[in-house]
């Protein structure tokens, strides 16, 4: 691993990000700490912020991370450790938990991105081993809202959809660097068709968006893309037509006033949170953010608007988009179309998460079931998440070793004579 | 604590908290802005980052002169679309050519598309030979469509020059031998 030690600027900036990231989380705990007295509401006022630290100017000493991304990660994750402490302490300490086992997959998803050479033995592998999970569920999955996409071991639970979004990203992404349209594109249509299966119809336009979207990045077939737009809208309007529970959805989005005591509830209490919340909130530990239904998972927007108000919910779109941003430059810096591909599609997968889930809570789009970034509540979600940002991470570093190559090689100069 | 206590103090704190998630969001954005520039400031300094060196015309051909340079990428496509890595913009050139990809040690590996072709040194290359003898080093000549190119790698990059046959040399080398004490083999 290289020690590429960050610079006395890059240190300041991380030092003054993270000072006011740990100060609003200090604050944030103890507050909510001197409503009972809960000592580990104290104790996560201490523990929290010092993740944060160490997250920050630790880790980075490790490999060259990007730090601004670290930051905004470690800031959205501690959001939702907070937000879940504030409804319901439990989901907070498993939070935390599953946080600091994702945070171990993102550093080992760093060094595979950084170590692997051959990608092609690795694509091979993934994708029989990807289609294998999708179709667990089908067999001992168990339905959960209206979805068949979960799998019980024990007491604990799994979504196997969201690790095979990583897969899906490597696989398309290989394919496509290598200018090989049919493994990818089959790979594709079989992850859809398994989705389908499992009626995850809200992880299948993921998949879809984002094969679109990196198919776009890698070829700049602006046809062929257009060609892809119209066939998922015509799978829209087919899904529509034969699901019962997308027109159920479709039509409380259009109108969730009309049935507001049952199929609406969901979409009213949200609005209603957003609203109460008004743009600075009704206060940390005020309000009834436990009304609104999933409200740790789905629904955790609506909360945050409920408790930190319209501006702070804007600041976390804010924050996404700087991720966005980030994942972007980092993609288009990248000196191999792997790479680059790689980094762009984690970064598409994140933003289109987002939207389509910030997008169903303020009903701008029909709702579906995707959980948002970093922040709901989740062992899969959060390490997926985390697993994404490992891979955007990792070509960032790869980005910094060429950079530092290329300025070796500029003090060289061109051969003469030729 | 009362809880009418608690509610006047987290009502209090709410402007904290969108003062401090403002100030989050402004420092964020303004660290993206510093190294936007910080990256252009950069690239001034380094205008070959990312190259690993540059084909130079060695003959007019449709829009290219004499002269005229085309830096080369570490990996991508050669071809006559202003799209393609290394656009060549001559009569001959397919839109997508062919691919190339800076090998650490050997040289620029290319490797035509399907149906495509190109000369190396004058050696005529088709996509079923790429993988043995498609690779150039600096000051290799690269002809493809009527475009001669000039491959020129910047200082610091290992390559090994192959030892090119001649191809009368590399014919007999690839004919089958004759068994000893048999006749000669068929086909």
């Amino acid at each position: 691993m290289t020690k590429h030690a960050p610079s006395r600027r890059l240190r300041r900036a991380a030092t003054r990000l993270s000072s006011v990231v740990m100060l609003f989380y200090f604050s944030a705990f103890v507050l909510l700490g001197l409503k009972d007295y809960a000592w580990q509401a104290f104790a996560l006022a201490l523990a929290v912020p010092a993740m944060i630290w160490l997250g920050t100017n630790f880790l980075p000493r490790l490999f060259p991370a990007d730090t601004l991304l670290l930051s905004l990660t470690n800031f959205l994750c501690a959001l939702g450790v907070l937000v879940l402490y504030d409804t319901n302490p439990v989901y907070a300490y498993h939070q935390a938990a599953y946080y600091a086992v994702s945070l171990l997959a993102m550093i080992c998803c760093v060094w595979a991105v950084r170590a692997v050479r051959h990608w092609g033995a690795a694509a091979w592998v993934l994708i029989p081993v990807s289609l294998a999970l999708l179709a667990v569920p089908l067999i001992w999955g168990k339905e959960t809202y209206g979805a068949t996409n979960w799998i019980y071991i024990g007491s604990v639970s799994v979504q196997p959809s969201e690790l095979v979004k990583v897969s899906l990203i490597l696989i398309v992404s290989y394919f496509m660097s290598r200018r090989r349209f049919l493994p990818w594109l089959l790979f594709a249509v079989a992850c859809l068709g398994a989705l389908m299966l499992q009626r995850d119809l809200g992880t299948a336009l993921l998949y879809y968006g984002v094969t679109l979207l990196l198919f776009f990045a890698s070829s700049g077939n602006v046809p062929l893309t257009g060609l892809g737009v119209l066939g998922g809208a015509g799978a829209a309007v087919l899904g529509y037509r034969m699901f019962a529970h997308v027109k159920k959805r479709v039509a409380i989005w259009r109108n969730p006033w009309a049935d507001y005591e049952n199929a609406g509830f969901q979409i009213v209490q949200s609005l209603m949170a957003l609203a109460s919340g008004g743009l600075i909130g009704m206060g940390l530990g005020l309000g009834s953010p436990r009304t609104i239904p999933v409200y740790h998972t789905d629904f955790i927007f609506a909360v945050i608007c409920e408790q930190f108000g319209l501006i702070f919910g804007l600041c976390v779109l804010a924050m996404y988009l700087a991720i966005l941003w980030r994942g972007a430059t980092i993609a288009m810096a990248a000196r191999h179309a792997f790479h680059g591909l790689v980094a762009m599609g984690a970064t598409l997968m994140i933003g289109l998460q987002t939207f389509v889930i910030i997008g169903g809570v303020i009903k701008l789009i029909p709702l579906t079931g995707v959980t948002m970034p970093f922040v709901s509540y989740g062992g899969s979600s959060l390490l997926s998440s985390l697993v994404l940002i490992g891979l955007i991470q990792g070509v960032a570093s790869l980005n910094e070793d060429d950079l530092h190559e290329d300025m070796l090689l500029a003090t060289g100069g061109e051969e003469e004579g030729v | 604590m009362k809880d009418e206590w608690y509610t006047v103090i987290a009502l209090g704190m709410r402007y904290w908290f969108a003062l401090l998630g403002v100030l989050i969001v402004w420092r964020a954005f303004h660290w993206l802005r510093r190294d936007r520039r910080e990256k252009h400031r950069r690239l001034r300094q380094l205008p070959d980052a990312g190259m690993v060196g540059e084909f130079v015309s060695l003959n007019d051909a449709g829009d290219m002169t004499v002269d005229d340079t085309l830096p080369v990428p570490r990996e991508g496509v050669l071809g006559r679309l202003y799209s393609c890595d290394v656009p060549v913009l001559s009569p001959g050139v397919a839109k997508d050519h062919l691919d190339f990809v800076f090998e650490d040690g050997l040289g620029l590996r290319v490797r035509p598309r399907h149906g495509q072709t190109c000369r190396i040194n004058g050696e005529e290359l088709t996509r079923r030979d790429a993988a043995e003898r498609g690779v150039l080093v600096h000051g290799d000549v690269l002809q493809v469509g009527e475009a001669a190119l000039r491959l020129r790698l910047f200082s610091g990059l290992k390559f090994r020059r192959p030892a090119r046959k001649a191809p009368t040399e590399e014919r007999k080398a690839k004919a089958p031998k004759a068994a000893p004490g048999k006749g000669g083999e068929r086909g």
